[in-house]
């Protein structure tokens, strides 16, 4: 009986050591990071914002919460974060990171992969946190950004990221899926595209007969009843230029293409529904003779053959997305069971023969 | 609590005199005590796939567990027939010459351990983990009895178990079989030469032949003997399993080094729930504790029944202070400096098996 007290007592002394309850302070003395921007700076260094929520003062009656924007440019990646860091009032816990984005003008120029590992080693990095590409900057999308109906932002972010990625107007790529998909050419992603709608940020309020319009525009867009199960036929529809008003500047449409590592090539929201959707129905099949190449897309019987489906919008895809050199429906990946060994695949190489290759769609009977 | 590990102690068949009892419950025991060498094989072989194996074979990976069955296999047999003359007399100094074994395998517990504590809680001086890693088994295996280790070990084996497919088929991650193609990788030749210090990692078949005989001689019995090859199947089936799922969740980036706490976590950061994130992490927080203390108890057994005289509580803290040393001078000492120093493991099994088997027992004089 001593012996089980004494060993109570022993682990309860280091309880303490081992949940890092010793000084509680450091839990009340950190701020949480909801989005994480990484840009391009003018010296070819790195710009890093984090945006935070600012914690209210007791006499604040106002419901809306609200966030502030913290930047520190660098160098490299590690030089930035270590500016970040000193000059931040409070530790930055990124546990309950919602979104990251990059900015265009980096992502197109820099290898992503390289950068998403430098983030995924932040200590505290959440590794489901969203990633975006912001057509601009992303630091003005932080700035920019705010939540609906008097939400917060995180619960405004999780749901309209949901029901976008529900409809297949958004794809969902996170910080480690996104790593773990550009290590190999089994596939190219595509990720989430964010920008400031420079029409909602205009101080000077449009004329009567422009909002008429507009209004009717969006209701136009918006009023067809639930959009999970339409398809998205609004020609061009990109964040930045939806048709709409709101209290919200920044739009979450679209998605950009990746090939080799980089951002390639824009998709409008048509095409990443119709590629989303196709990741899901369809069958890939790869066929070759000598160079010519073939890309199979076969679908099931209970396709339907309108809507997000048909054979135009399959064919325009696929050709968009041959022209960004970003195989996103995952061609590589079924070339790969074509093969036993790596090296024969790689002698292959899908890289090369996916841009000029010929698409045939294929429907069961 | 206690209740319940006590119950693990009575029999679970009819008895019907004392002698039955003990020889019931004395198979208990002994079964305990392969529960917690298969842990401790387990553990290995998991840390030589995430720390190791992954890094060169990729989708082929899970090829590598299945080729490592082989020596596993023979090792076993060898100790098999090691053990049958038992561990008297001169013989039981032929079983140290695995304490160097005992130490790496202490060695590569802590290092996990602590690096996936330091990566939860950040510690405020180096050495605060790697003591808080070496204190608890050390008191543990001072405050309970010298089965306790294999009574814990048997009562969380389905809870490990349950863990292990948490961890894995149930993590909800997106997985993507094409991962696992092309089938052959860089080739059978490679996925063999990178299997081969994975060999390292298998040499504890010993201990499920060893922890039986903590009496000194054998005590067959002709039941057991039909489950055994589950002590090696299991342990084995769980690392193909986890392989699987590392080729189809994780990326492979092999300039890139993520430290050990990392890559032991990372499979369940693939999944959007997070209770299966902390069922991964307790999978560790469970099985490395267990397996550190089936190191200290399959050291106390050896060193006890080599040197008698000396107290049974100063070799926990002797096999576990090399490893805190190397902890605290340098953590990755052994991995980085000297690998090659990891699959010698299973020659020095296989030394200490074969030794066994050519001297034999010391027959009694009537």
């Amino acid at each position: 009986m001593k012996r089980i007290w004494l060993a109570a007592l022993i682990l309860s002394l280091c309880l303490g050591c081992l949940t890092g309850c010793d000084v509680i302070s450091v839990m009340e003395r950190q701020t949480y990071a909801l989005c994480f921007a990484v840009d391009a700076a003018e010296d070819g260094g790195l710009v890093l914002s984090v945006q935070t929520p600012v914690n209210g003062s007791g006499d604040d009656t106002s419901a809306t919460p609200e966030y502030s924007v913290f930047t520190a440019t660098g160098p490299t990646f590690e030089d930035a974060m270590a500016v970040l860091t000193a000059t931040t009032p409070c530790t930055v816990n990124f546990c309950q990171l919602k979104l990251c984005v990059f900015g265009y003008e980096l992502a197109s120029r820099e290898r992503l992969q390289p950068l998403l590992h430098k983030i995924t080693t932040i200590s505290t990095m959440r590794p489901n946190a969203m990633v975006a590409v912001a057509l601009g900057r992303g630091e003005e999308v932080l700035h920019a950004i705010k939540p609906d109906f008097g939400m917060r932002l995180s619960t405004y972010l999780d749901i309209f990221m949901d029901r976008l990625e529900k409809a297949k107007l958004l794809p969902r790529h996170t910080v480690t899926c996104l790593l773990r998909d550009l290590d190999t050419e089994m596939m190219d992603p595509i990720i989430a595209v964010c920008a400031v709608n420079p029409a909602l940020q205009e101080e000077a309020q449009p004329q009567e007969g422009d909002e008429e319009q507009q209004t009717q525009e969006s209701q136009t867009v918006f009023a067809r009843g639930n959009i999970e199960d339409e398809a998205f036929s609004v020609p061009g529809a990109l964040a930045g230029r939806m048709p709409r008003t709101g209290s919200n500047p920044v739009e979450y449409t679209g998605s950009a293409a990746i090939g080799e590592d980089r951002v390639s090539g824009l998709l409008d929201a048509e095409t990443t529904q119709t590629v989303l959707r196709l990741a899901k129905a369809a069958r890939l099949e790869v066929g070759w003779d000598g160079e010519r190449t073939q890309l199979r897309v076969c679908l099931g019987r209970r396709t339907r053959m309108d809507g997000a489906l048909s054979d135009e919008r399959i064919q325009k895809a696929v050709e968009t997305l041959q022209g960004f050199h970003c195989d996103a429906l995952g061609f590589g990946g079924a070339s790969a069971r074509c093969f036993a060994c790596n090296e024969e695949w790689e002698k292959w190489d899908i890289r090369q023969r996916y841009p000029t290759a010929e698409i045939l769609i294929m429907r069961s009977e | 609590m206690i209740a319940w590990i006590r119950r693990a102690r009575q029999t679970r068949t009819q008895v019907d005199s004392p002698g039955a009892m003990q020889r019931e419950r004395d198979a208990g025991l002994r079964l305990a005590f392969r529960v917690l060498g298969a842990m401790q094989l387990t553990t290995q072989l998991l840390l030589w796939t995430i720390q190791s194996g992954y890094d060169h074979l990729r989708q082929t990976t899970w090829q590598a567990e299945v080729f490592l069955t082989v020596p596993t296999l023979l090792l076993w047999l060898l100790w098999r027939r090691a053990c049958r003359g038992g561990l008297e007399g001169g013989r039981r100094y032929w079983a140290l010459l695995l304490l160097p074994n005992l130490c790496l395998d202490a060695y590569l517990c802590m290092l996990a351990s602590n690096s996936l504590i330091s990566d939860l809680i950040p510690a405020k001086t180096p050495l605060a983990w790697p003591l808080v890693v070496t204190f608890f088994p050390v008191v543990s295996s001072w405050l309970s009895r010298d089965k306790g280790a294999a009574y814990g070990a048997y009562t969380m084996r389905w809870l490990l178990a349950a863990l292990v497919l948490c961890s894995t088929v149930f993590s909800g991650g997106d997985v993507s079989l094409e991962r696992l193609h092309p089938l052959l990788g860089d080739g059978l030749g490679k996925t063999l030469l990178f299997a081969a210090p994975g060999m390292g990692a298998v040499w504890g078949v010993a201990l499920l032949e060893l922890f039986p005989l903590r009496r000194g001689s054998p005590e067959p019995d002709r039941r057991e003997k039909r489950r055994d090859w589950l002590f090696i199947a299991l342990p084995l089936f769980c690392c193909v399993l986890w392989a699987l799922w590392l080729s189809m969740l994780e990326p492979w980036q092999p300039e890139e080094c993520w430290d050990a706490g990392r890559k032991l976590a990372g499979l369940n950061q693939y999944g959007s729930n997070i209770l299966i994130y902390g069922l991964s992490i307790l999978f560790w927080m469970l099985m490395l504790p267990v397996s550190l203390l089936g190191t200290t108890t399959a050291g106390k057994l050896l060193l006890a029944r080599a040197f008698p005289k000396i107290p049974k509580g100063l070799w926990p803290p002797a096999l576990l202070l090399p490893g805190l040393a190397l902890l605290a001078v340098s953590p990755s000492a052994i991995l980085d400096g000297v690998p090659w120093i990891l699959p010698l493991r299973y020659g020095l099994s296989l030394a200490a098996a074969c030794a066994l088997c050519l001297c034999r027992p010391r027959k009694e004089k009537t």
